[in-house]
């Protein structure tokens, strides 16, 4: 970039929840610095934007696009295709880009369960017809209609386009996208692919005390106990993430005595956060394993409700598991 | 706010792999990328072995058909596949962690699955050693080649003696100013009584003669530092006498008078042991200066000594539980309810002639309240006392109250005998609780051999308490006891699969013993010592785990501290590491780490995935059976010519433990029908713990899976023993049928 030329940036949104756009502006004051060295050109939550003025760009033309929400509908691929097109670099911009996100969940049924379920079941629904969404509509006057198709599947960013970077958390902090624009403004960029965040695990950067023996006899909702803020969530046998969960976000959570919910997905080397979580709550969970029965050991699993909410919040998409269902062993 | 800077820092390279958090299809990217170069041999076993037709396993993979796996000869540290008969046969000839078996005979050919099963085995080994880093082998250096021996007991002393003989040199460090240990305390020694010094006075004899032994008494082992092979250890002498200087005129100026386990002595006294020389119990002693005053070759003075060793051996015996705590027997309150060793210290002494004795056996043990456990001997001390009073005394009323009498082995001889012979009358029930009643104690209990509650007057009542550790060396050396007898670290230590240890626990501190078998328990330790100090280096036996400091640094969350069965896994200062002599190997660590810092050298995460990936096929069974048993019993499938269905494939796994959800997962996501996991009986897992860990994963997963519509009865955990090799089949065959369990 020539010395006094601004960079193009552009914030793109799939399946959001906008919380993301709200993260870029609480960079706060900031933004005034960001401005210095950049220009926004496509943002349409923050400014009126239309897709073709992006599609009339040059190839490449955007410096810098962070691109949040993930992929859930052929507009959130065409967008993802046409902002990957378009920009010089792409960064998976919070849990969503990078995992699929909280959106991912859907990922427990498919379209037609859906619709049947929004369309159709819900109280406050009146759809004799079982009228629902279709892709292309032609009234009697001949006018085209037509609407993005839903998928059955919720995806990251990645699985559709080539990502550069990834700034996972819900949303990405203040600090952590100032790092971001810092290495970009600076030039200092990581290798391709890398994640904006740090290798290490959440545990790493929590200061809570660890008991000398981990342990969890009882597994307790966060409103079903009065939490210790001195002392690790799990040893209070509240469910935290952070074994399973890369550091970076500065424990804001933890901090605010809340336990980590995992946004910041797995680390490197770890590759399904959240089997590898209840895989590890498993290992700890009743000291006396060796006395338990089996019916018993299934008993104190009951005590965690709802699993794969739990521990694939942010991942499902992610997740090994995914994949099974579409082939492979299914229930009758 | 934390510092952009050190945000900065984080940006390290590699921050994200390249396949994403989903998993790595890193098979295909080390194809695309880079040869790698890796030999798989295939043996016929002289052509009884039909092999498929296509033997491409990709790139950079040479493939070399043999008849006879001593073609093979020396692989080195290379990675090499060998497919052939079962690692059990071939582990005889192969020891690297860098070799991976195939089993092509006993679970294809044996079993008469076809040759296309061949293909996907390997593949799935090559890409397992693909996605593997090399293992190197670790040796420990053996520096140091002299022990340290902790406690100048029975134990200590034949330990000290039998490495002494064979020309290592042996710091040997006892505690108290004399050699002896508890049984110099003791009188007579069951099942005939013989007096201790038939067995103590040659073996005190025999060490201080042996010039290999260097003795320090009233020394303790202040702090140890360092590993296998090369120790540095810190011992405090706390004052002597010199010796020879037999003057009674010391102990008459001090002023301080103890119990000593029922007989009373002053702080400065003398025991016919070793050395020959009053010593100063320092416990006691308040330094007063007294016996300084009259005898000028006493010191008071501390003493420090910096000894290398390369191993250490814990020979520190055992403490008696403190019978006060068994309240309802008035210990400490009725003077005449005495312990084992006051009583025949006293009896034997000459201080008390009791008309009447009630010997009360299992006191406090066998008992939740109190020890859970036999402590094994007390039957057996209980019947020594009876007939030290009636050796003595025959007229003396003797009686012993029981639960069961263990008289194990050739002791039985010895219990007819006292209940034959001598008189002594036995009431098998568990008194409830004993009364002062004037001059006489009363012991009230049940007699289940006449079905009525009973009543026992004796002027005497000697309780058989049972033992506890004495834990101060193993907290000190980090042997993880948990307050109890240290009988997982011994079991481990004696297991051959077990790396050499640098630390032996001999005798009763193990758990308790009579003195015959503390003298075999003894050599048996002196033999492991021995073992180790006559070599320079020793190989490291058992793969181990290692921890990226990348992902897991700074105390961390730590859960596998509280995995590890063996304490191997263990914080130290600020980090978590893995002591390379505790681990056996079981990966069970490894499974539980939620973020992939653990890795087990040859069952790394990437490797046992990608191995999953490239065997399973759509429709299969995946069998991940524990190489100690479940596998066995597969094996004998095989030679029983028992017939299983061909899509069952196996993978070898150190322990159930090992399996982790990422490989339960990845075996659904690659297209199998049904997943088991097998592993040892209930209580029998070579890791103690590694297959009630893997039935709480099982279990947790199972639900979970349910989530996603999957059938919870297609993934099974079973314990299956090495023979049962029928149930191995019927329950592949169960899950083959898709009815589930």
């Amino acid at each position: 970039m020539a010395e006094g030329e601004k960079l193009k940036l552009a914030i793109c949104r799939g399946a959001t929840c906008s919380g993301c756009d709200i993260a870029v502006l609480d960079i706060h004051e900031r933004i005034l610095t960001v401005l210095e060295h950049a220009d926004i050109v496509f943002a349409p939550t923050i400014m009126d934007a239309k897709y073709k003025d992006v599609e009339a760009m040059a190839d490449g033309e955007i410096d810098v696009c962070l691109y949040h929400g993930s992929v859930r509908d052929s507009e959130n691929e065409h967008m993802a295709k046409l902002m990957r097109q378009k920009s010089k670099t792409l960064i998976a911009f919070g849990a969503c880009a990078c995992f699929g996100g909280i959106f991912g969940l859907a990922n427990v049924t498919n379209k037609e369960e859906i619709f049947e379920e929004v369309y159709k079941n819900t109280p406050s629904t009146d759809n004799p017809d079982f009228v629902t969404p279709q892709p292309e509509y032609k009234d009697e006057a001949g006018h085209e209609l037509t609407l993005p198709e839903f998928y059955d599947d919720v995806f990251a960013l990645d699985d559709k386009v080539d990502v550069d970077y990834f700034l996972p958390l819900c949303p990405p902090t203040p600090d952590l996208i100032m790092t971001a624009i810092n290495a970009i403004v600076s030039g200092e960029l990581p290798p391709k692919g890398a994640t904006i965040a740090s290798d290490k695990t959440l545990c790493s950067e929590c200061e809570r005390k660890k008991a000398d023996t981990r342990k969890i006899d009882k597994i307790y909702r966060p409103h079903e106990v009065e939490l210790d803020q001195e002392k690790c969530f799990l040893d209070q046998g509240v469910l935290c993430m952070g074994p399973a969960t890369r550091a970076g976000c500065g424990t804001i959570c933890i901090n605010g005595n809340v336990p980590c919910r995992g946004c910041s997905g797995p680390t490197k080397e770890a590759f399904d956060q959240g089997g590898n979580m209840l895989n590890l709550i498993a290992t700890i969970f009743g000291v006396k394993e060796e006395e338990l029965t089996e019916e018993e050991v299934k008993k104190i699993f009951k005590q965690i409700k709802d699993p794969l909410g739990t521990f694939y919040r942010f991942t499902l998409p992610k997740s090994m598991l995914r994949r099974v269902r579409k082939g492979g062993a299914k229930n009758e | 706010m934390p510092p952009l800077k050190r945000l900065m820092s984080l940006l390290g390279p590699g921050g994200k792999s390249e396949a994403g958090p989903a998993g790595p299809d890193t098979v295909k990217s080390s194809k695309n990328n880079e040869v790698i170069n890796l030999k798989v041999f295939v043996c016929t076993c002289n052509g009884e072995i039909k092999l498929p037709e296509d033997m491409n396993f990709g790139d950079g993979v040479e493939v070399k058909v043999i008849d006879d796996i001593k073609e093979i000869g020396s692989v080195g540290n290379d990675k090499v596949v060998i497919a052939g008969p079962t690692p059990r046969v071939l582990e005889k000839f192969f020891d690297s962690p860098n070799v991976e078996f195939v089993n092509i005979r006993e679970q294809v050919a044996w079993v008469g699955h076809s040759p296309a099963k061949i293909k996907d085995l390997i593949q799935g080994a090559v890409d397992k050693l693909k996605n593997s880093e090399p293992v190197e082998k670790k040796t420990f250096d053996i520096k140091n080649k002299s022990a340290l021996v902790i406690g100048g007991g029975v134990a200590g002393l034949e330990t000290a003696r039998q490495i002494a003989d064979s020309g290592i040199k042996v710091h040997l460090v006892e505690k108290t100013p004399f050699l002896g240990g508890t049984v110099a305390k003791l009188d007579r020694l069951y099942p005939g009584g013989t007096p201790n010094s038939h067995t103590l006075y040659p073996l005190i004899n025999e060490v201080v003669r042996n010039d290999n032994i260097e003795i320090f008494t009233n020394s303790d082992v202040e702090s140890v530092e360092g590993g296998l092979g090369n120790y540095k250890v810190k011992v405090k002498t706390r004052g002597n006498v010199v010796e020879g200087k037999l003057d009674k005129k010391c102990e008459e100026v001090c002023p301080v008078t103890v119990n000593d386990d029922g007989i009373d002595r002053k702080a400065i006294y003398y025991m016919p042991t070793h050395p020959d020389s009053y010593g100063i119990d320092f416990d006691s002693c308040n330094k007063c200066g007294e016996c300084v005053k009259v005898c000028g070759e006493i010191s008071l003075d501390e003493a420090e000594k910096s000894l290398d060793v390369g191993a250490i051996v814990i020979a520190t015996g055992l403490k008696d539980y403190d019978a006060s705590q068994i309240t309802e027997y008035g210990y400490g309150k009725y003077p005449n309810v005495l312990t084992k060793l006051e009583f025949e210290r006293k009896f034997s002494n000459g201080e008390i002639k009791p008309k009447s004795v009630v010997i009360v056996n299992c006191a406090g043990s066998r008992d939740k309240n109190h020890l859970p456990y036999c402590s094994r001997v007390c039957c057996l001390l209980g019947l020594k006392e009876a007939k030290l009073i009636k050796d003595n005394s025959p007229e003396t009323d003797v009686y012993i109250n029981y639960i069961d009498m263990r008289s194990y082995g050739p002791f039985e001889d010895f219990y007819n005998t006292v209940r034959e012979n001598y008189g002594v009358k036995f009431i098998q029930g568990r008194p409830s609780e004993i009364l002062q009643d004037n001059e006489s104690l009363v012991v009230r209990s049940e007699d289940i051999l006449l079905g009525k509650n009973v009543e026992t007057r004796a002027e005497y009542v000697v309780l058989m308490t049972g033992f506890v550790p004495d834990n101060e060396m193993f907290q000190k050396l980090g042997i993880p006891a948990n307050g109890e007898f240290p009988v997982e670290y011994v079991n481990s230590c004696r297991s051959v699969d077990a790396n050499p240890r640098g630390i032996v626990i001999a005798g009763a501190a193990a758990f308790p013993k009579g003195v015959a078998e503390t003298v075999t328990d003894a050599r048996e330790s002196a033999v492991e010592v021995i073992n180790v100090l006559n070599k320079d280096f020793i190989p490291k036996k058992t793969p181990t785990a290692t921890i990226n400091s990348d992902i897991c640094s700074e105390a961390d969350c730590r859960i596998c501290t509280s995995a590890c069965p063996y304490g191997a896994v263990a914080l130290q200062g600020e980090e978590v590491t893995v002591n390379d002599e505790l681990c056996m190997g079981c990966g069970i660590c490894t499974a539980t780490c939620a973020a992939g810092a653990n890795q087990l050298d040859g069952h790394s995460d990437k490797g046992t995935l990608a191995q999953i990936s490239g065997t399973v096929k759509e429709g299969d069974v995946m069998a991940f059976l524990c190489k100690w048993s479940s596998y066995n019993a597969a094996d004998k499938a095989g030679y029983e010519k028992l017939s299983y269905p061909e899509n069952v494939k196996i993978i070898r796994v150190p322990c159930t433990g090992r399996v982790d959800a990422q490989m339960i997962l990845k075996a659904f996501s690659s297209g199998a029908k049904g997943v088991m996991i097998a592993g040892c009986p209930p209580d029998a897992c070579h890791y103690f713990t590694g297959n009630f860990k893997a039935r709480k994963r099982v279990t947790a997963l199972k639900q979970l899976i349910e989530q996603f519509g999957i059938n919870p009865e297609a993934l099974r955990i079973e314990w299956i023993g090495k023979d049962e090799s029928k149930r191995f089949v019927d329950i592949v065959n169960d899950l083959n049928s898709g009815e589930g369990g």
